[in-house]
């Protein structure tokens, strides 16, 4: 499993968070294509150019194979200040 | 130094503290960033997410570019997170160098940063409603001047 933790408004379409059985070599874009399959306005807000992934902490392109027991954060664009 | 707080901030305060013992400093600078009611969407409150693991190393390095592009005696960021009231500070940040200059651009630099750089998400909370607020196009280009 792996687990899916949602921020901003990611976390009022999908919860905060979730574990998720992962196969292998499955890709973190497929996990987010799976993903947007449950709720429409998230699967529009994630497409964003300024939305960002992290895989354990650390800032992670779409292509990067998810492993069992992983952390996937899905970052919308930041806005502090 | 970086400070996220889910509690009201004391800017009087902060600013006492961080200038306390600054013998070598000639100039301070700060800004504080306010909740602001805007007019006609008459804002009660803002909500600010962050995530733990990476909002505090993303300012840390922020911070530590700032120290390293001008010459920094002391640099500080404080951050709200939670629910944060209309009037009530969201943001706090302090610089202090030998000369104006520096201290002016790095509390320039570090807020452009916090607005759209730094893993905050916020969320007006308006007498109509609820609405996650993204950063301006303006936005954007303030923190690329600095690229």
């Amino acid at each position: 499993m792996a687990k899916v933790v949602f921020y901003g408004r990611f976390a009022d379409f999908m919860g905060r968070e979730r574990d998720i059985a992962v196969g292998e070599g499955v890709r973190l874009e497929t996990m987010i294509s799976d993903l947007s399959k449950e709720n429409d306005a998230f699967a529009d807000a994630v497409k964003a150019p300024a939305v960002k992934f992290a895989i354990n902490n650390a800032v992670a392109p779409l292509s990067t194979v998810i492993k069992e027991k992983d952390e996937v954060a899905v970052l919308p664009p930041f806005s502090g200040g | 130094m970086i400070l996220l707080s889910e509690t009201p901030i004391d800017i009087g305060r902060l600013h006492a503290d961080f200038a306390s013992g600054l013998d070598d400093a000639g100039a301070i600078a700060s800004f504080v960033g306010l909740v602001r009611r805007d007019g006609a969407a008459e804002v009660e409150a803002l909500f600010l997410d962050h995530a733990p693991a990476l909002t505090k190393p993303a300012i840390e390095t922020a911070l530590e570019t700032a120290k390293a592009r001008w010459p920094l005696i002391k640099a500080l960021a404080v951050h709200r997170i939670g629910r944060v009231e209309v009037g009530d500070p969201i943001v706090f940040v302090a610089t202090a160098s030998a000369h104006r200059r520096a201290a002016f651009e790095a509390c320039d630099f570090l807020m452009d940063f916090l607005k759209t750089d730094a893993p905050f998400w916020k969320k007006q909370i308006c007498r109509s409603g609820e609405e996650w607020i993204e950063p301006r196009a303006e936005d954007y280009a303030d923190r690329d001047r600095w690229r």
